[in-house]
């Protein structure tokens, strides 16, 4: 079809608006109501443009193309409608510009820049809009507030968590929460980037820093491993905020709040400053420079004294794959065979038969291609929020999704049936005949509620069984953001890098720690949280002659049990790279500076191995080898097949079962966070009595 | 014989009595399609050739828009618009009062035609003592005498009738605000394209008339063809119910010809209040542009001359001021009214007819200047073409005519401080 | 005051014949009617609790049922007197003279409109809605019944009859 903009043609897509064809073309056009990923309401009727032939100007977000059309952006009709729009829009909003946190990236502000008439003829009425405290996430000053909805859509088409309404109608018009209730979605911070202007903002970040002063820097997000892209803004060295970075194939331009404020973690006050040493029973900082050496000869000296089976090496999927790779090299190489990442599991008699790696068996782009999907043991709306996106947008297409869990969870889309299992059926539940499934692709999607059962091989070879008889694809989500990378790079005791066999089997994670070896190495691992079973650990490094603590936190269990700690920095201090659950590989720089005493983990590594001549790294070296080992791997797995795992039968009760994660405690930076931290508690409450003071001065006749 | 077809019930014994509707031959032209078992395009062909055009305020041809609807087989709705809010309007509700069967039967015609087996009639809420309780009751005789329900007289033919009640809004009479009140939320008007008869009520065509249009039906069916073109005078077609309100001796509905001169109409009121003299009329409802009374005079009651004098006949609710009039006042009200009832999505009438009113309020309270009344101008310009539903112009149209027609006595009001006629 | 608050039998048959109106899924169409009857149950205006317990009863979520209470201008979210006069003075009335009829029932109530009597026996609504009654003005509709052709004397006498419960 061919169209006419500004006098040029272009040939369009029927079915496109206005104002799609002129985002491709790279026509602008403001807009404030119109956003792409929501639906089209054209209430704010700034994109007016000129039609040929049209009495008046249309709004382009929602006028569909025509044969010849003719549209003028820049016409003196356009720009007379579009200069009108945008005095009427700045009637009620305050120009306040100076104390307002968007300034610098507000769109009424650059757009009545552009537009705008630079004298104001909005007279002595201005709206007051009283402001209440919504969420310890998100500030407003509804003042300021334009109406154009995008918040309201956000919850009612994409997170399918309405908490924010249209109330009142005309100008009384005015954007609220149900009485006393909160903002409280796992997605809630999205709709400070959809705000347009001032009136949603962050409210951790409020006041801390003027947008034209901030630096930017690319991260991956490391709470989960769909691997959404960040963008980190910094000021004098320290994060002070994170908005999306456009992935369209990973987190499109979403962010869940744990992405978006877990970064308060790595500024929490356990930080550990320096490095420390047991000395007489006291822990005593040190100085930096020996620690490479003392750790290296605690290590040697300790495979000298009880052998190598007897030390336990336990490292964090959490962690970057250059630490997960030095991190295996250092100990396979030193013929050590206990390494593990699952420190949340607690029965591997699966692993065996357990594909290369974990992987969601398909792009996350393309879980609406599917007509089944059949979630077990995983609560998409807290653990993986981006992820509930794409399935909320699955289910109004075609895709039916079935929730298998232990308890009963509500997801935020529509579940075509949810279900509760029994650990000690499983096999009898996962039958035809209890589920009603359509025709088409079925994709079952194993979540870490199941690698945290106390018979998870049961489970698997149940689940792998039954996906035999419905002719079903299987997929995992992991436990921690890099699991992918703690398999493929051999962090388990029976592989190598790359995933090939290993000789000698290592101990698993549970083995380890049951069975109360002479010594342990624990590399970014809370004690406390980040074990199956808390006080098995402890009683572990009780008994222990040695414990060494790579980590970034102190915790008390990590006081009265480290004979060494080597603080190490975090994702933000580092360069560092992720294998997402679909298998993308994504890098990323430090952030910020590290402080003084702090150094980058796989440096560290690098200089034990150094000492041990095993190699020598850098990053980029690293990243080629790793790469090298990932080369031809497929994460499109086609056909899983564990049904022949051998089980020992199930004990009820072996280990606790709790096994669901809080949204905000999955890992250890977001439990350090600690506006996350004030989120969880106003949710757990229900209701939520405005915690500040309710009222705030509001912007009174600003003529006076 | 005066031709009635929406009031003839009126001013009878029980006009709402099934009974009586019946007396005057209701629900013969019904009973004549389910027993002829007329095919849908027959009906629809002669609602085109008849010429009616919808009473709501836009005047569409009604024949024609049912014909937009999809051939397709599959859900679809038939609503009758009885939210009648528009001020200086009050004609739906006498029909729901005195002639509700007129209603029930047209409400049948048309779903048939259209091939609907479910209409609904939306009252507004204000009409929850009276006419919702009328037309309910009208409903259950239509249900209990099996001219509406499942298989309508042994016919195979299921439509079911619901009314349904709104709750204090005037947005919600625009079709569309209609349609998402009906299906529970915020009475918002939809963007269009997608038109209602293509997807309307949940997504499915859905044919929206007003109440009026709809209880002429009836008797345009029963009719031979061009029974109700001839009805017209001077050139012109049809018929039409008239609010007549304001400074007139007799206000009330009255149906009358389309063509006869607003001076019979003037006269069938009683004539002016008091004796005093014409200064305006607003004929069309109150977003209709003004016109001075003594072009008035000289039009007759037909779509195309009232739109020569520069207004619209709109809803058909004539509001009638005489010499003491200020018409500051008159329009200031008039902004109040749609600045109340924006719904409020859009940027233009959201803002711009809360600036309106706020403006006139300032002059009312003798604060206005010389440039506001330019600016009421310009605002009005503004707002016009620029908004999703036809609100913003409603609220628009007013204030541009009031200026136009009666300028110097806006300059008194600013000048003065005072209205010109107190 | 009952902290939350119940649909019970009678208040559930009526709802659920609002429910019968529409398609078995469209649940949600219900709720302006719904609203409309739980507030004629509560003293004509509905509460957070009310409208929670509507919210259960139709699964539909409390702030779609939030917003549809604050849209439409017939319920009410704040206690209001019991009876509610809603005095016309849209342009046709007050050609013919709805202001004085009001401010002659703000003068004999002692409040203004959006206000409610001391007592709580009226609730003077700020009615800018038209009531299509044009040709009775001036008029007032006394809980949603009209009286039309108003002069001074007779409002008295209407506001005099009116019998409180
Ligand atoms: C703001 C606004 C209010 C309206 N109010 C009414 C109304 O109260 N009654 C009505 O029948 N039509 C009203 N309409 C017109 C309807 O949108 C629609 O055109 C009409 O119901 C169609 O019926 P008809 O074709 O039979 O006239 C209104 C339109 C607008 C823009
Ligand atoms: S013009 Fe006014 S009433 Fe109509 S949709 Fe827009 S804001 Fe609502
Ligand atoms: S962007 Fe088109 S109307 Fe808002």
């Amino acid at each position: 079809m061919k169209v006419f903009v500004n006098n040029k043609e272009y040939s369009a897509e029927p079915e496109d608006t206005i104002i799609e064809l002129c985002d491709k073309i790279g026509v602008h056009i403001p807009r404030f109501c119109y956003h792409k990923h929501l639906s089209v309401v054209a209430s704010c009727r700034m994109c007016l443009v000129d039609i040929e032939g049209v009495k008046h100007s249309q709004p382009a977000c929602s006028t569909p193309l025509r044969e010849d059309m003719r549209i003028s952006t820049k016409s003196e009709k356009t720009k007379v409608a579009q200069k009108s729009s945008m005095e009427f829009l700045l009637i009620n909003h305050p120009l306040d510009c100076p104390i307002c946190d968007q300034a610098g990236e507000c769109e009424l502000q650059d757009i009545s820049l552009e537009h705008g008439d630079d004298h104001s003829r909005y007279m002595q009425f201005k709206r007051v809009v009283i402001d209440k405290d919504i969420s310890p996430l998100i500030s407003t000053d509804m003042t300021r507030c334009i109406h154009c909805s995008r918040c309201v859509r956000f919850g009612e088409e994409i997170s399918n968590v309405k908490e924010l309404g249209l109330l009142n109608r005309g100008e009384d018009m005015k954007i609220d929460v149900f009485i006393e209730s909160s903002v409280s979605s796992e997605l809630s911070g999205n709709m400070i980037d959809l705000c347009p202007v001032g009136a949603l903002n962050n409210k951790p970040y409020r006041y801390t820093a003027r947008t034209w002063d901030l630096r930017q820097i690319c991260g991956i997000s490391p709470h989960d491993c769909i691997g959404s892209n960040i963008n980190y803004h910094t000021y004098n060295n320290k994060i002070v905020r994170a908005v999306p970075s456009e992935n369209p194939d990973i987190n499109q331009t979403w962010l869940s709040d744990r992405d978006r404020f877990g970064y308060e973690g790595i500024y929490s006050e356990d930080r550990i400053k320096k490095s420390q040493m047991r000395v007489d029973g006291k822990l005593v900082e040190i100085d930096f420079d020996s620690i490479p050496s003392q750790v290296n000869n605690l290590i040697n000296n300790n495979i000298k004294k009880h052998g190598k089976e007897k030390i336990g090496c336990l490292i964090s999927g959490q962690s970057t794959s250059e630490e997960l790779f030095m991190f295996q090299k250092i100990f396979k190489g030193l013929g050590v065979s206990n390494i593990d990442h699952r420190t949340k599991e607690s029965n591997f008699d699966y692993q065996k038969n357990y594909p290369l790696m974990p992987s969601l068996g398909c792009n996350l782009k393309d879980l609406d291609e599917y007509e089944n999907i059949i979630l077990i043991g995983v609560n998409i709306k807290t653990e993986y929020p981006v992820l509930s996106i794409r399935l909320n947008l699955a289910t109004k297409n075609k895709t039916r999704v079935h929730s298998f869990n232990f308890k009963s969870l509500d997801e935020n889309f529509d579940l075509h049936c949810k279900k509760i299992i029994d650990h000690s059926n499983i096999e009898s539940f996962l039958n035809i005949n209890n589920i009603e499934l359509d025709q088409g692709k079925t994709l079952i999607i194993i979540g870490p509620s199941v690698s945290r059962s106390p018979n998870q091989s049961n489970i698997l070879k149940s689940i792998s069984k039954f996906s035999l008889l419905i002719d079903a694809k299987i997929g995992f989500l992991t436990e921690s953001c890099n699991s992918t990378s703690g398999w493929l790079l051999g962090n388990v005791p029976h592989r190598e890098l790359g995933g090939n066999q290993s000789s000698i089997i290592g101990k698993n994670s549970y083995q380890m720690i049951t069975n109360k070896l002479p010594s342990y190495i624990l590399y970014n691992l809370d004690p406390e949280f980040d074990f199956f079973d808390k006080s098995l650990v402890e009683n572990a490094l009780e008994s222990s002659e040695c414990n060494i603590f790579f980590t970034s936190y102190i915790t008390p269990m990590i006081e009265k049990y480290a004979h060494i700690i080597i603080p190490i920095t975090t994702f933000a201090e580092a360069d560092g790279s992720y294998i997402n659950i679909e298998g993308t590989y994504q890098t990323f720089r430090p952030i910020v500076q590290p402080s003084k005493n702090i150094y980058e983990g796989w440096s560290i590594l690098n200089k034990i191995l150094k000492l041990n001549n095993l190699g020598d790294y850098s990053v980029t070296n690293i990243r080629d080898e790793l790469k090298k080992s990932l080369e031809g791997l497929d994460f499109n797995i086609p056909n899983i097949d564990m049904s022949n795992i051998n089980t020992s039968p199930y004990i009820e009760n072996k280990i606790s079962k709790e096994s669901y994660r809080e949204t905000n405690q999955t890992d250890l930076i977001v439990r350090r966070s600690e506006s996350l931290n004030q989120a969880t508690k106003i949710k757990n409450k229900l209701s939520y009595k405005n915690m500040n003071n309710e009222f705030k001065k509001s912007h009174i006749d600003i003529t006076k | 014989m005066i031709n009635k077809l929406c009031t003839e019930t009126f001013g009878l014994k029980n006009p709402d009595s099934l009974k009586t509707y019946m007396d005057k031959q209701g629900y013969q032209a019904w009973k004549n399609i389910i027993i002829e078992q007329t095919p849908k395009s027959k009906i629809i062909e002669k609602i085109k050739e008849s010429g009616l055009r919808g009473k709501g305020g836009a005047g569409f041809l009604t024949g024609l828009k049912w014909s937009f609807i999809p051939l397709l087989d599959g859900q679809k709705y038939l609503v009758c618009n009885s939210d009648e809010s528009e001020p200086g309007t009050c004609k739906d509700r006498d029909i729901l009062r005195y002639n509700p069967h007129s209603i029930i039967e047209g409400m049948l015609i048309a779903s048939y035609a259209i091939g609907a087996s479910v209409a609904y009639n939306y009252l507004r809420g204000e009409f929850i003592d009276e006419q919702w309780k009328v037309f309910n009751h009208a409903l259950s005789e239509a249900y209990n005498a099996k001219l509406i329900g499942k298989n309508i007289l042994s016919s195979n033919i299921t439509i079911d009738i619901h009314a349904l009640i709104g709750a204090g809004a005037y947005i919600v009479g625009e079709e569309t605000a209609m349609l998402e009140s009906i299906e529970g939320k915020r009475g918002m008007p939809r963007i269009k394209p997608p038109f209602p008869a293509i997807k309307g009520l949940y997504g499915k065509p859905t044919i929206i008339n007003n109440t009026e249009t709809l209880a002429s039906i009836p008797k345009i069916m029963l009719n031979k063809p061009g029974w109700y073109k001839s009805l017209g005078v001077n050139d012109t077609e049809g018929m039409k119910i008239f609010s007549m309100s304001g400074h007139v001796n007799n206000p009330g509905n009255f149906e009358i010809a389309l063509g006869t001169p607003f001076s019979e109409l003037l006269n069938l009121a009683g004539g002016m209040w008091n004796g005093k003299n014409i200064k305006a009329v607003i004929p069309g409802g109150s977003s209709v542009p003004v016109v001075k009374g003594d072009i008035m005079m000289q039009v007759n009651m037909d779509y195309d001359s009232i739109s020569e004098a520069g207004s619209m006949l709109g809803s058909g609710g004539v509001i009638v001021m005489d010499e003491s009039t200020c018409m500051v006042s008159v329009l200031q009200r008039i902004s109040r009214f749609y600045y109340s009832e924006s719904c409020g999505q859009c940027t233009p009438c959201r803002e711009g007819t809360g600036w309106l009113y706020k403006i006139l309020t300032h002059i009312i309270l003798g604060k206005g200047t010389q440039n506001d009344l330019h600016q009421l101008e310009r605002i009005a310009t503004q707002i016009e073409g620029h908004c999703i539903c036809a609100l913003g112009d409603a609220a628009a149209m007013p204030v541009r005519s009031f200026l136009k027609n009666f300028w110097s006595e806006f300059e008194y009001y600013v000048d003065k401080k005072e209205s010109m006629v107190s | 005051m009952n902290p939350e608050f119940i649909i019970n039998e009678e208040l559930g048959k009526l709802i659920s014949n609002v429910v019968k109106k529409f398609p078995s899924d469209k649940k949600r169409s219900a709720v302006i009617e719904s609203l409309l009857i739980l507030q004629h149950h509560n003293n004509g205006y509905v509460t957070k609790n009310i409208i929670k317990a509507l919210s259960d009863y139709l699964s539909v979520s409390e702030i779609d049922i939030y917003e549809v209470a604050t849209f439409y201008t017939m319920i009410n979210i704040d206690p209001v007197g019991r009876n509610v006069i809603s005095v016309c003075n849209n342009i046709s009335c007050m050609l013919r003279g709805s202001d004085e009829i009001l401010s002659h029932i703000e003068d004999k109530l002692k409040i203004k409109v959006g206000e409610s009597t001391k007592d709580n026996k009226f609730y003077l609504k700020d009615e800018i809605e038209c009531l299509a009654a044009c040709n009775g003005g001036p008029m007032m509709q006394v809980n949603h019944k009209n009286y039309e052709n108003l002069t001074l004397e007779k409002v008295d006498e209407i506001l005099e009859s009116v019998n409180d419960k």
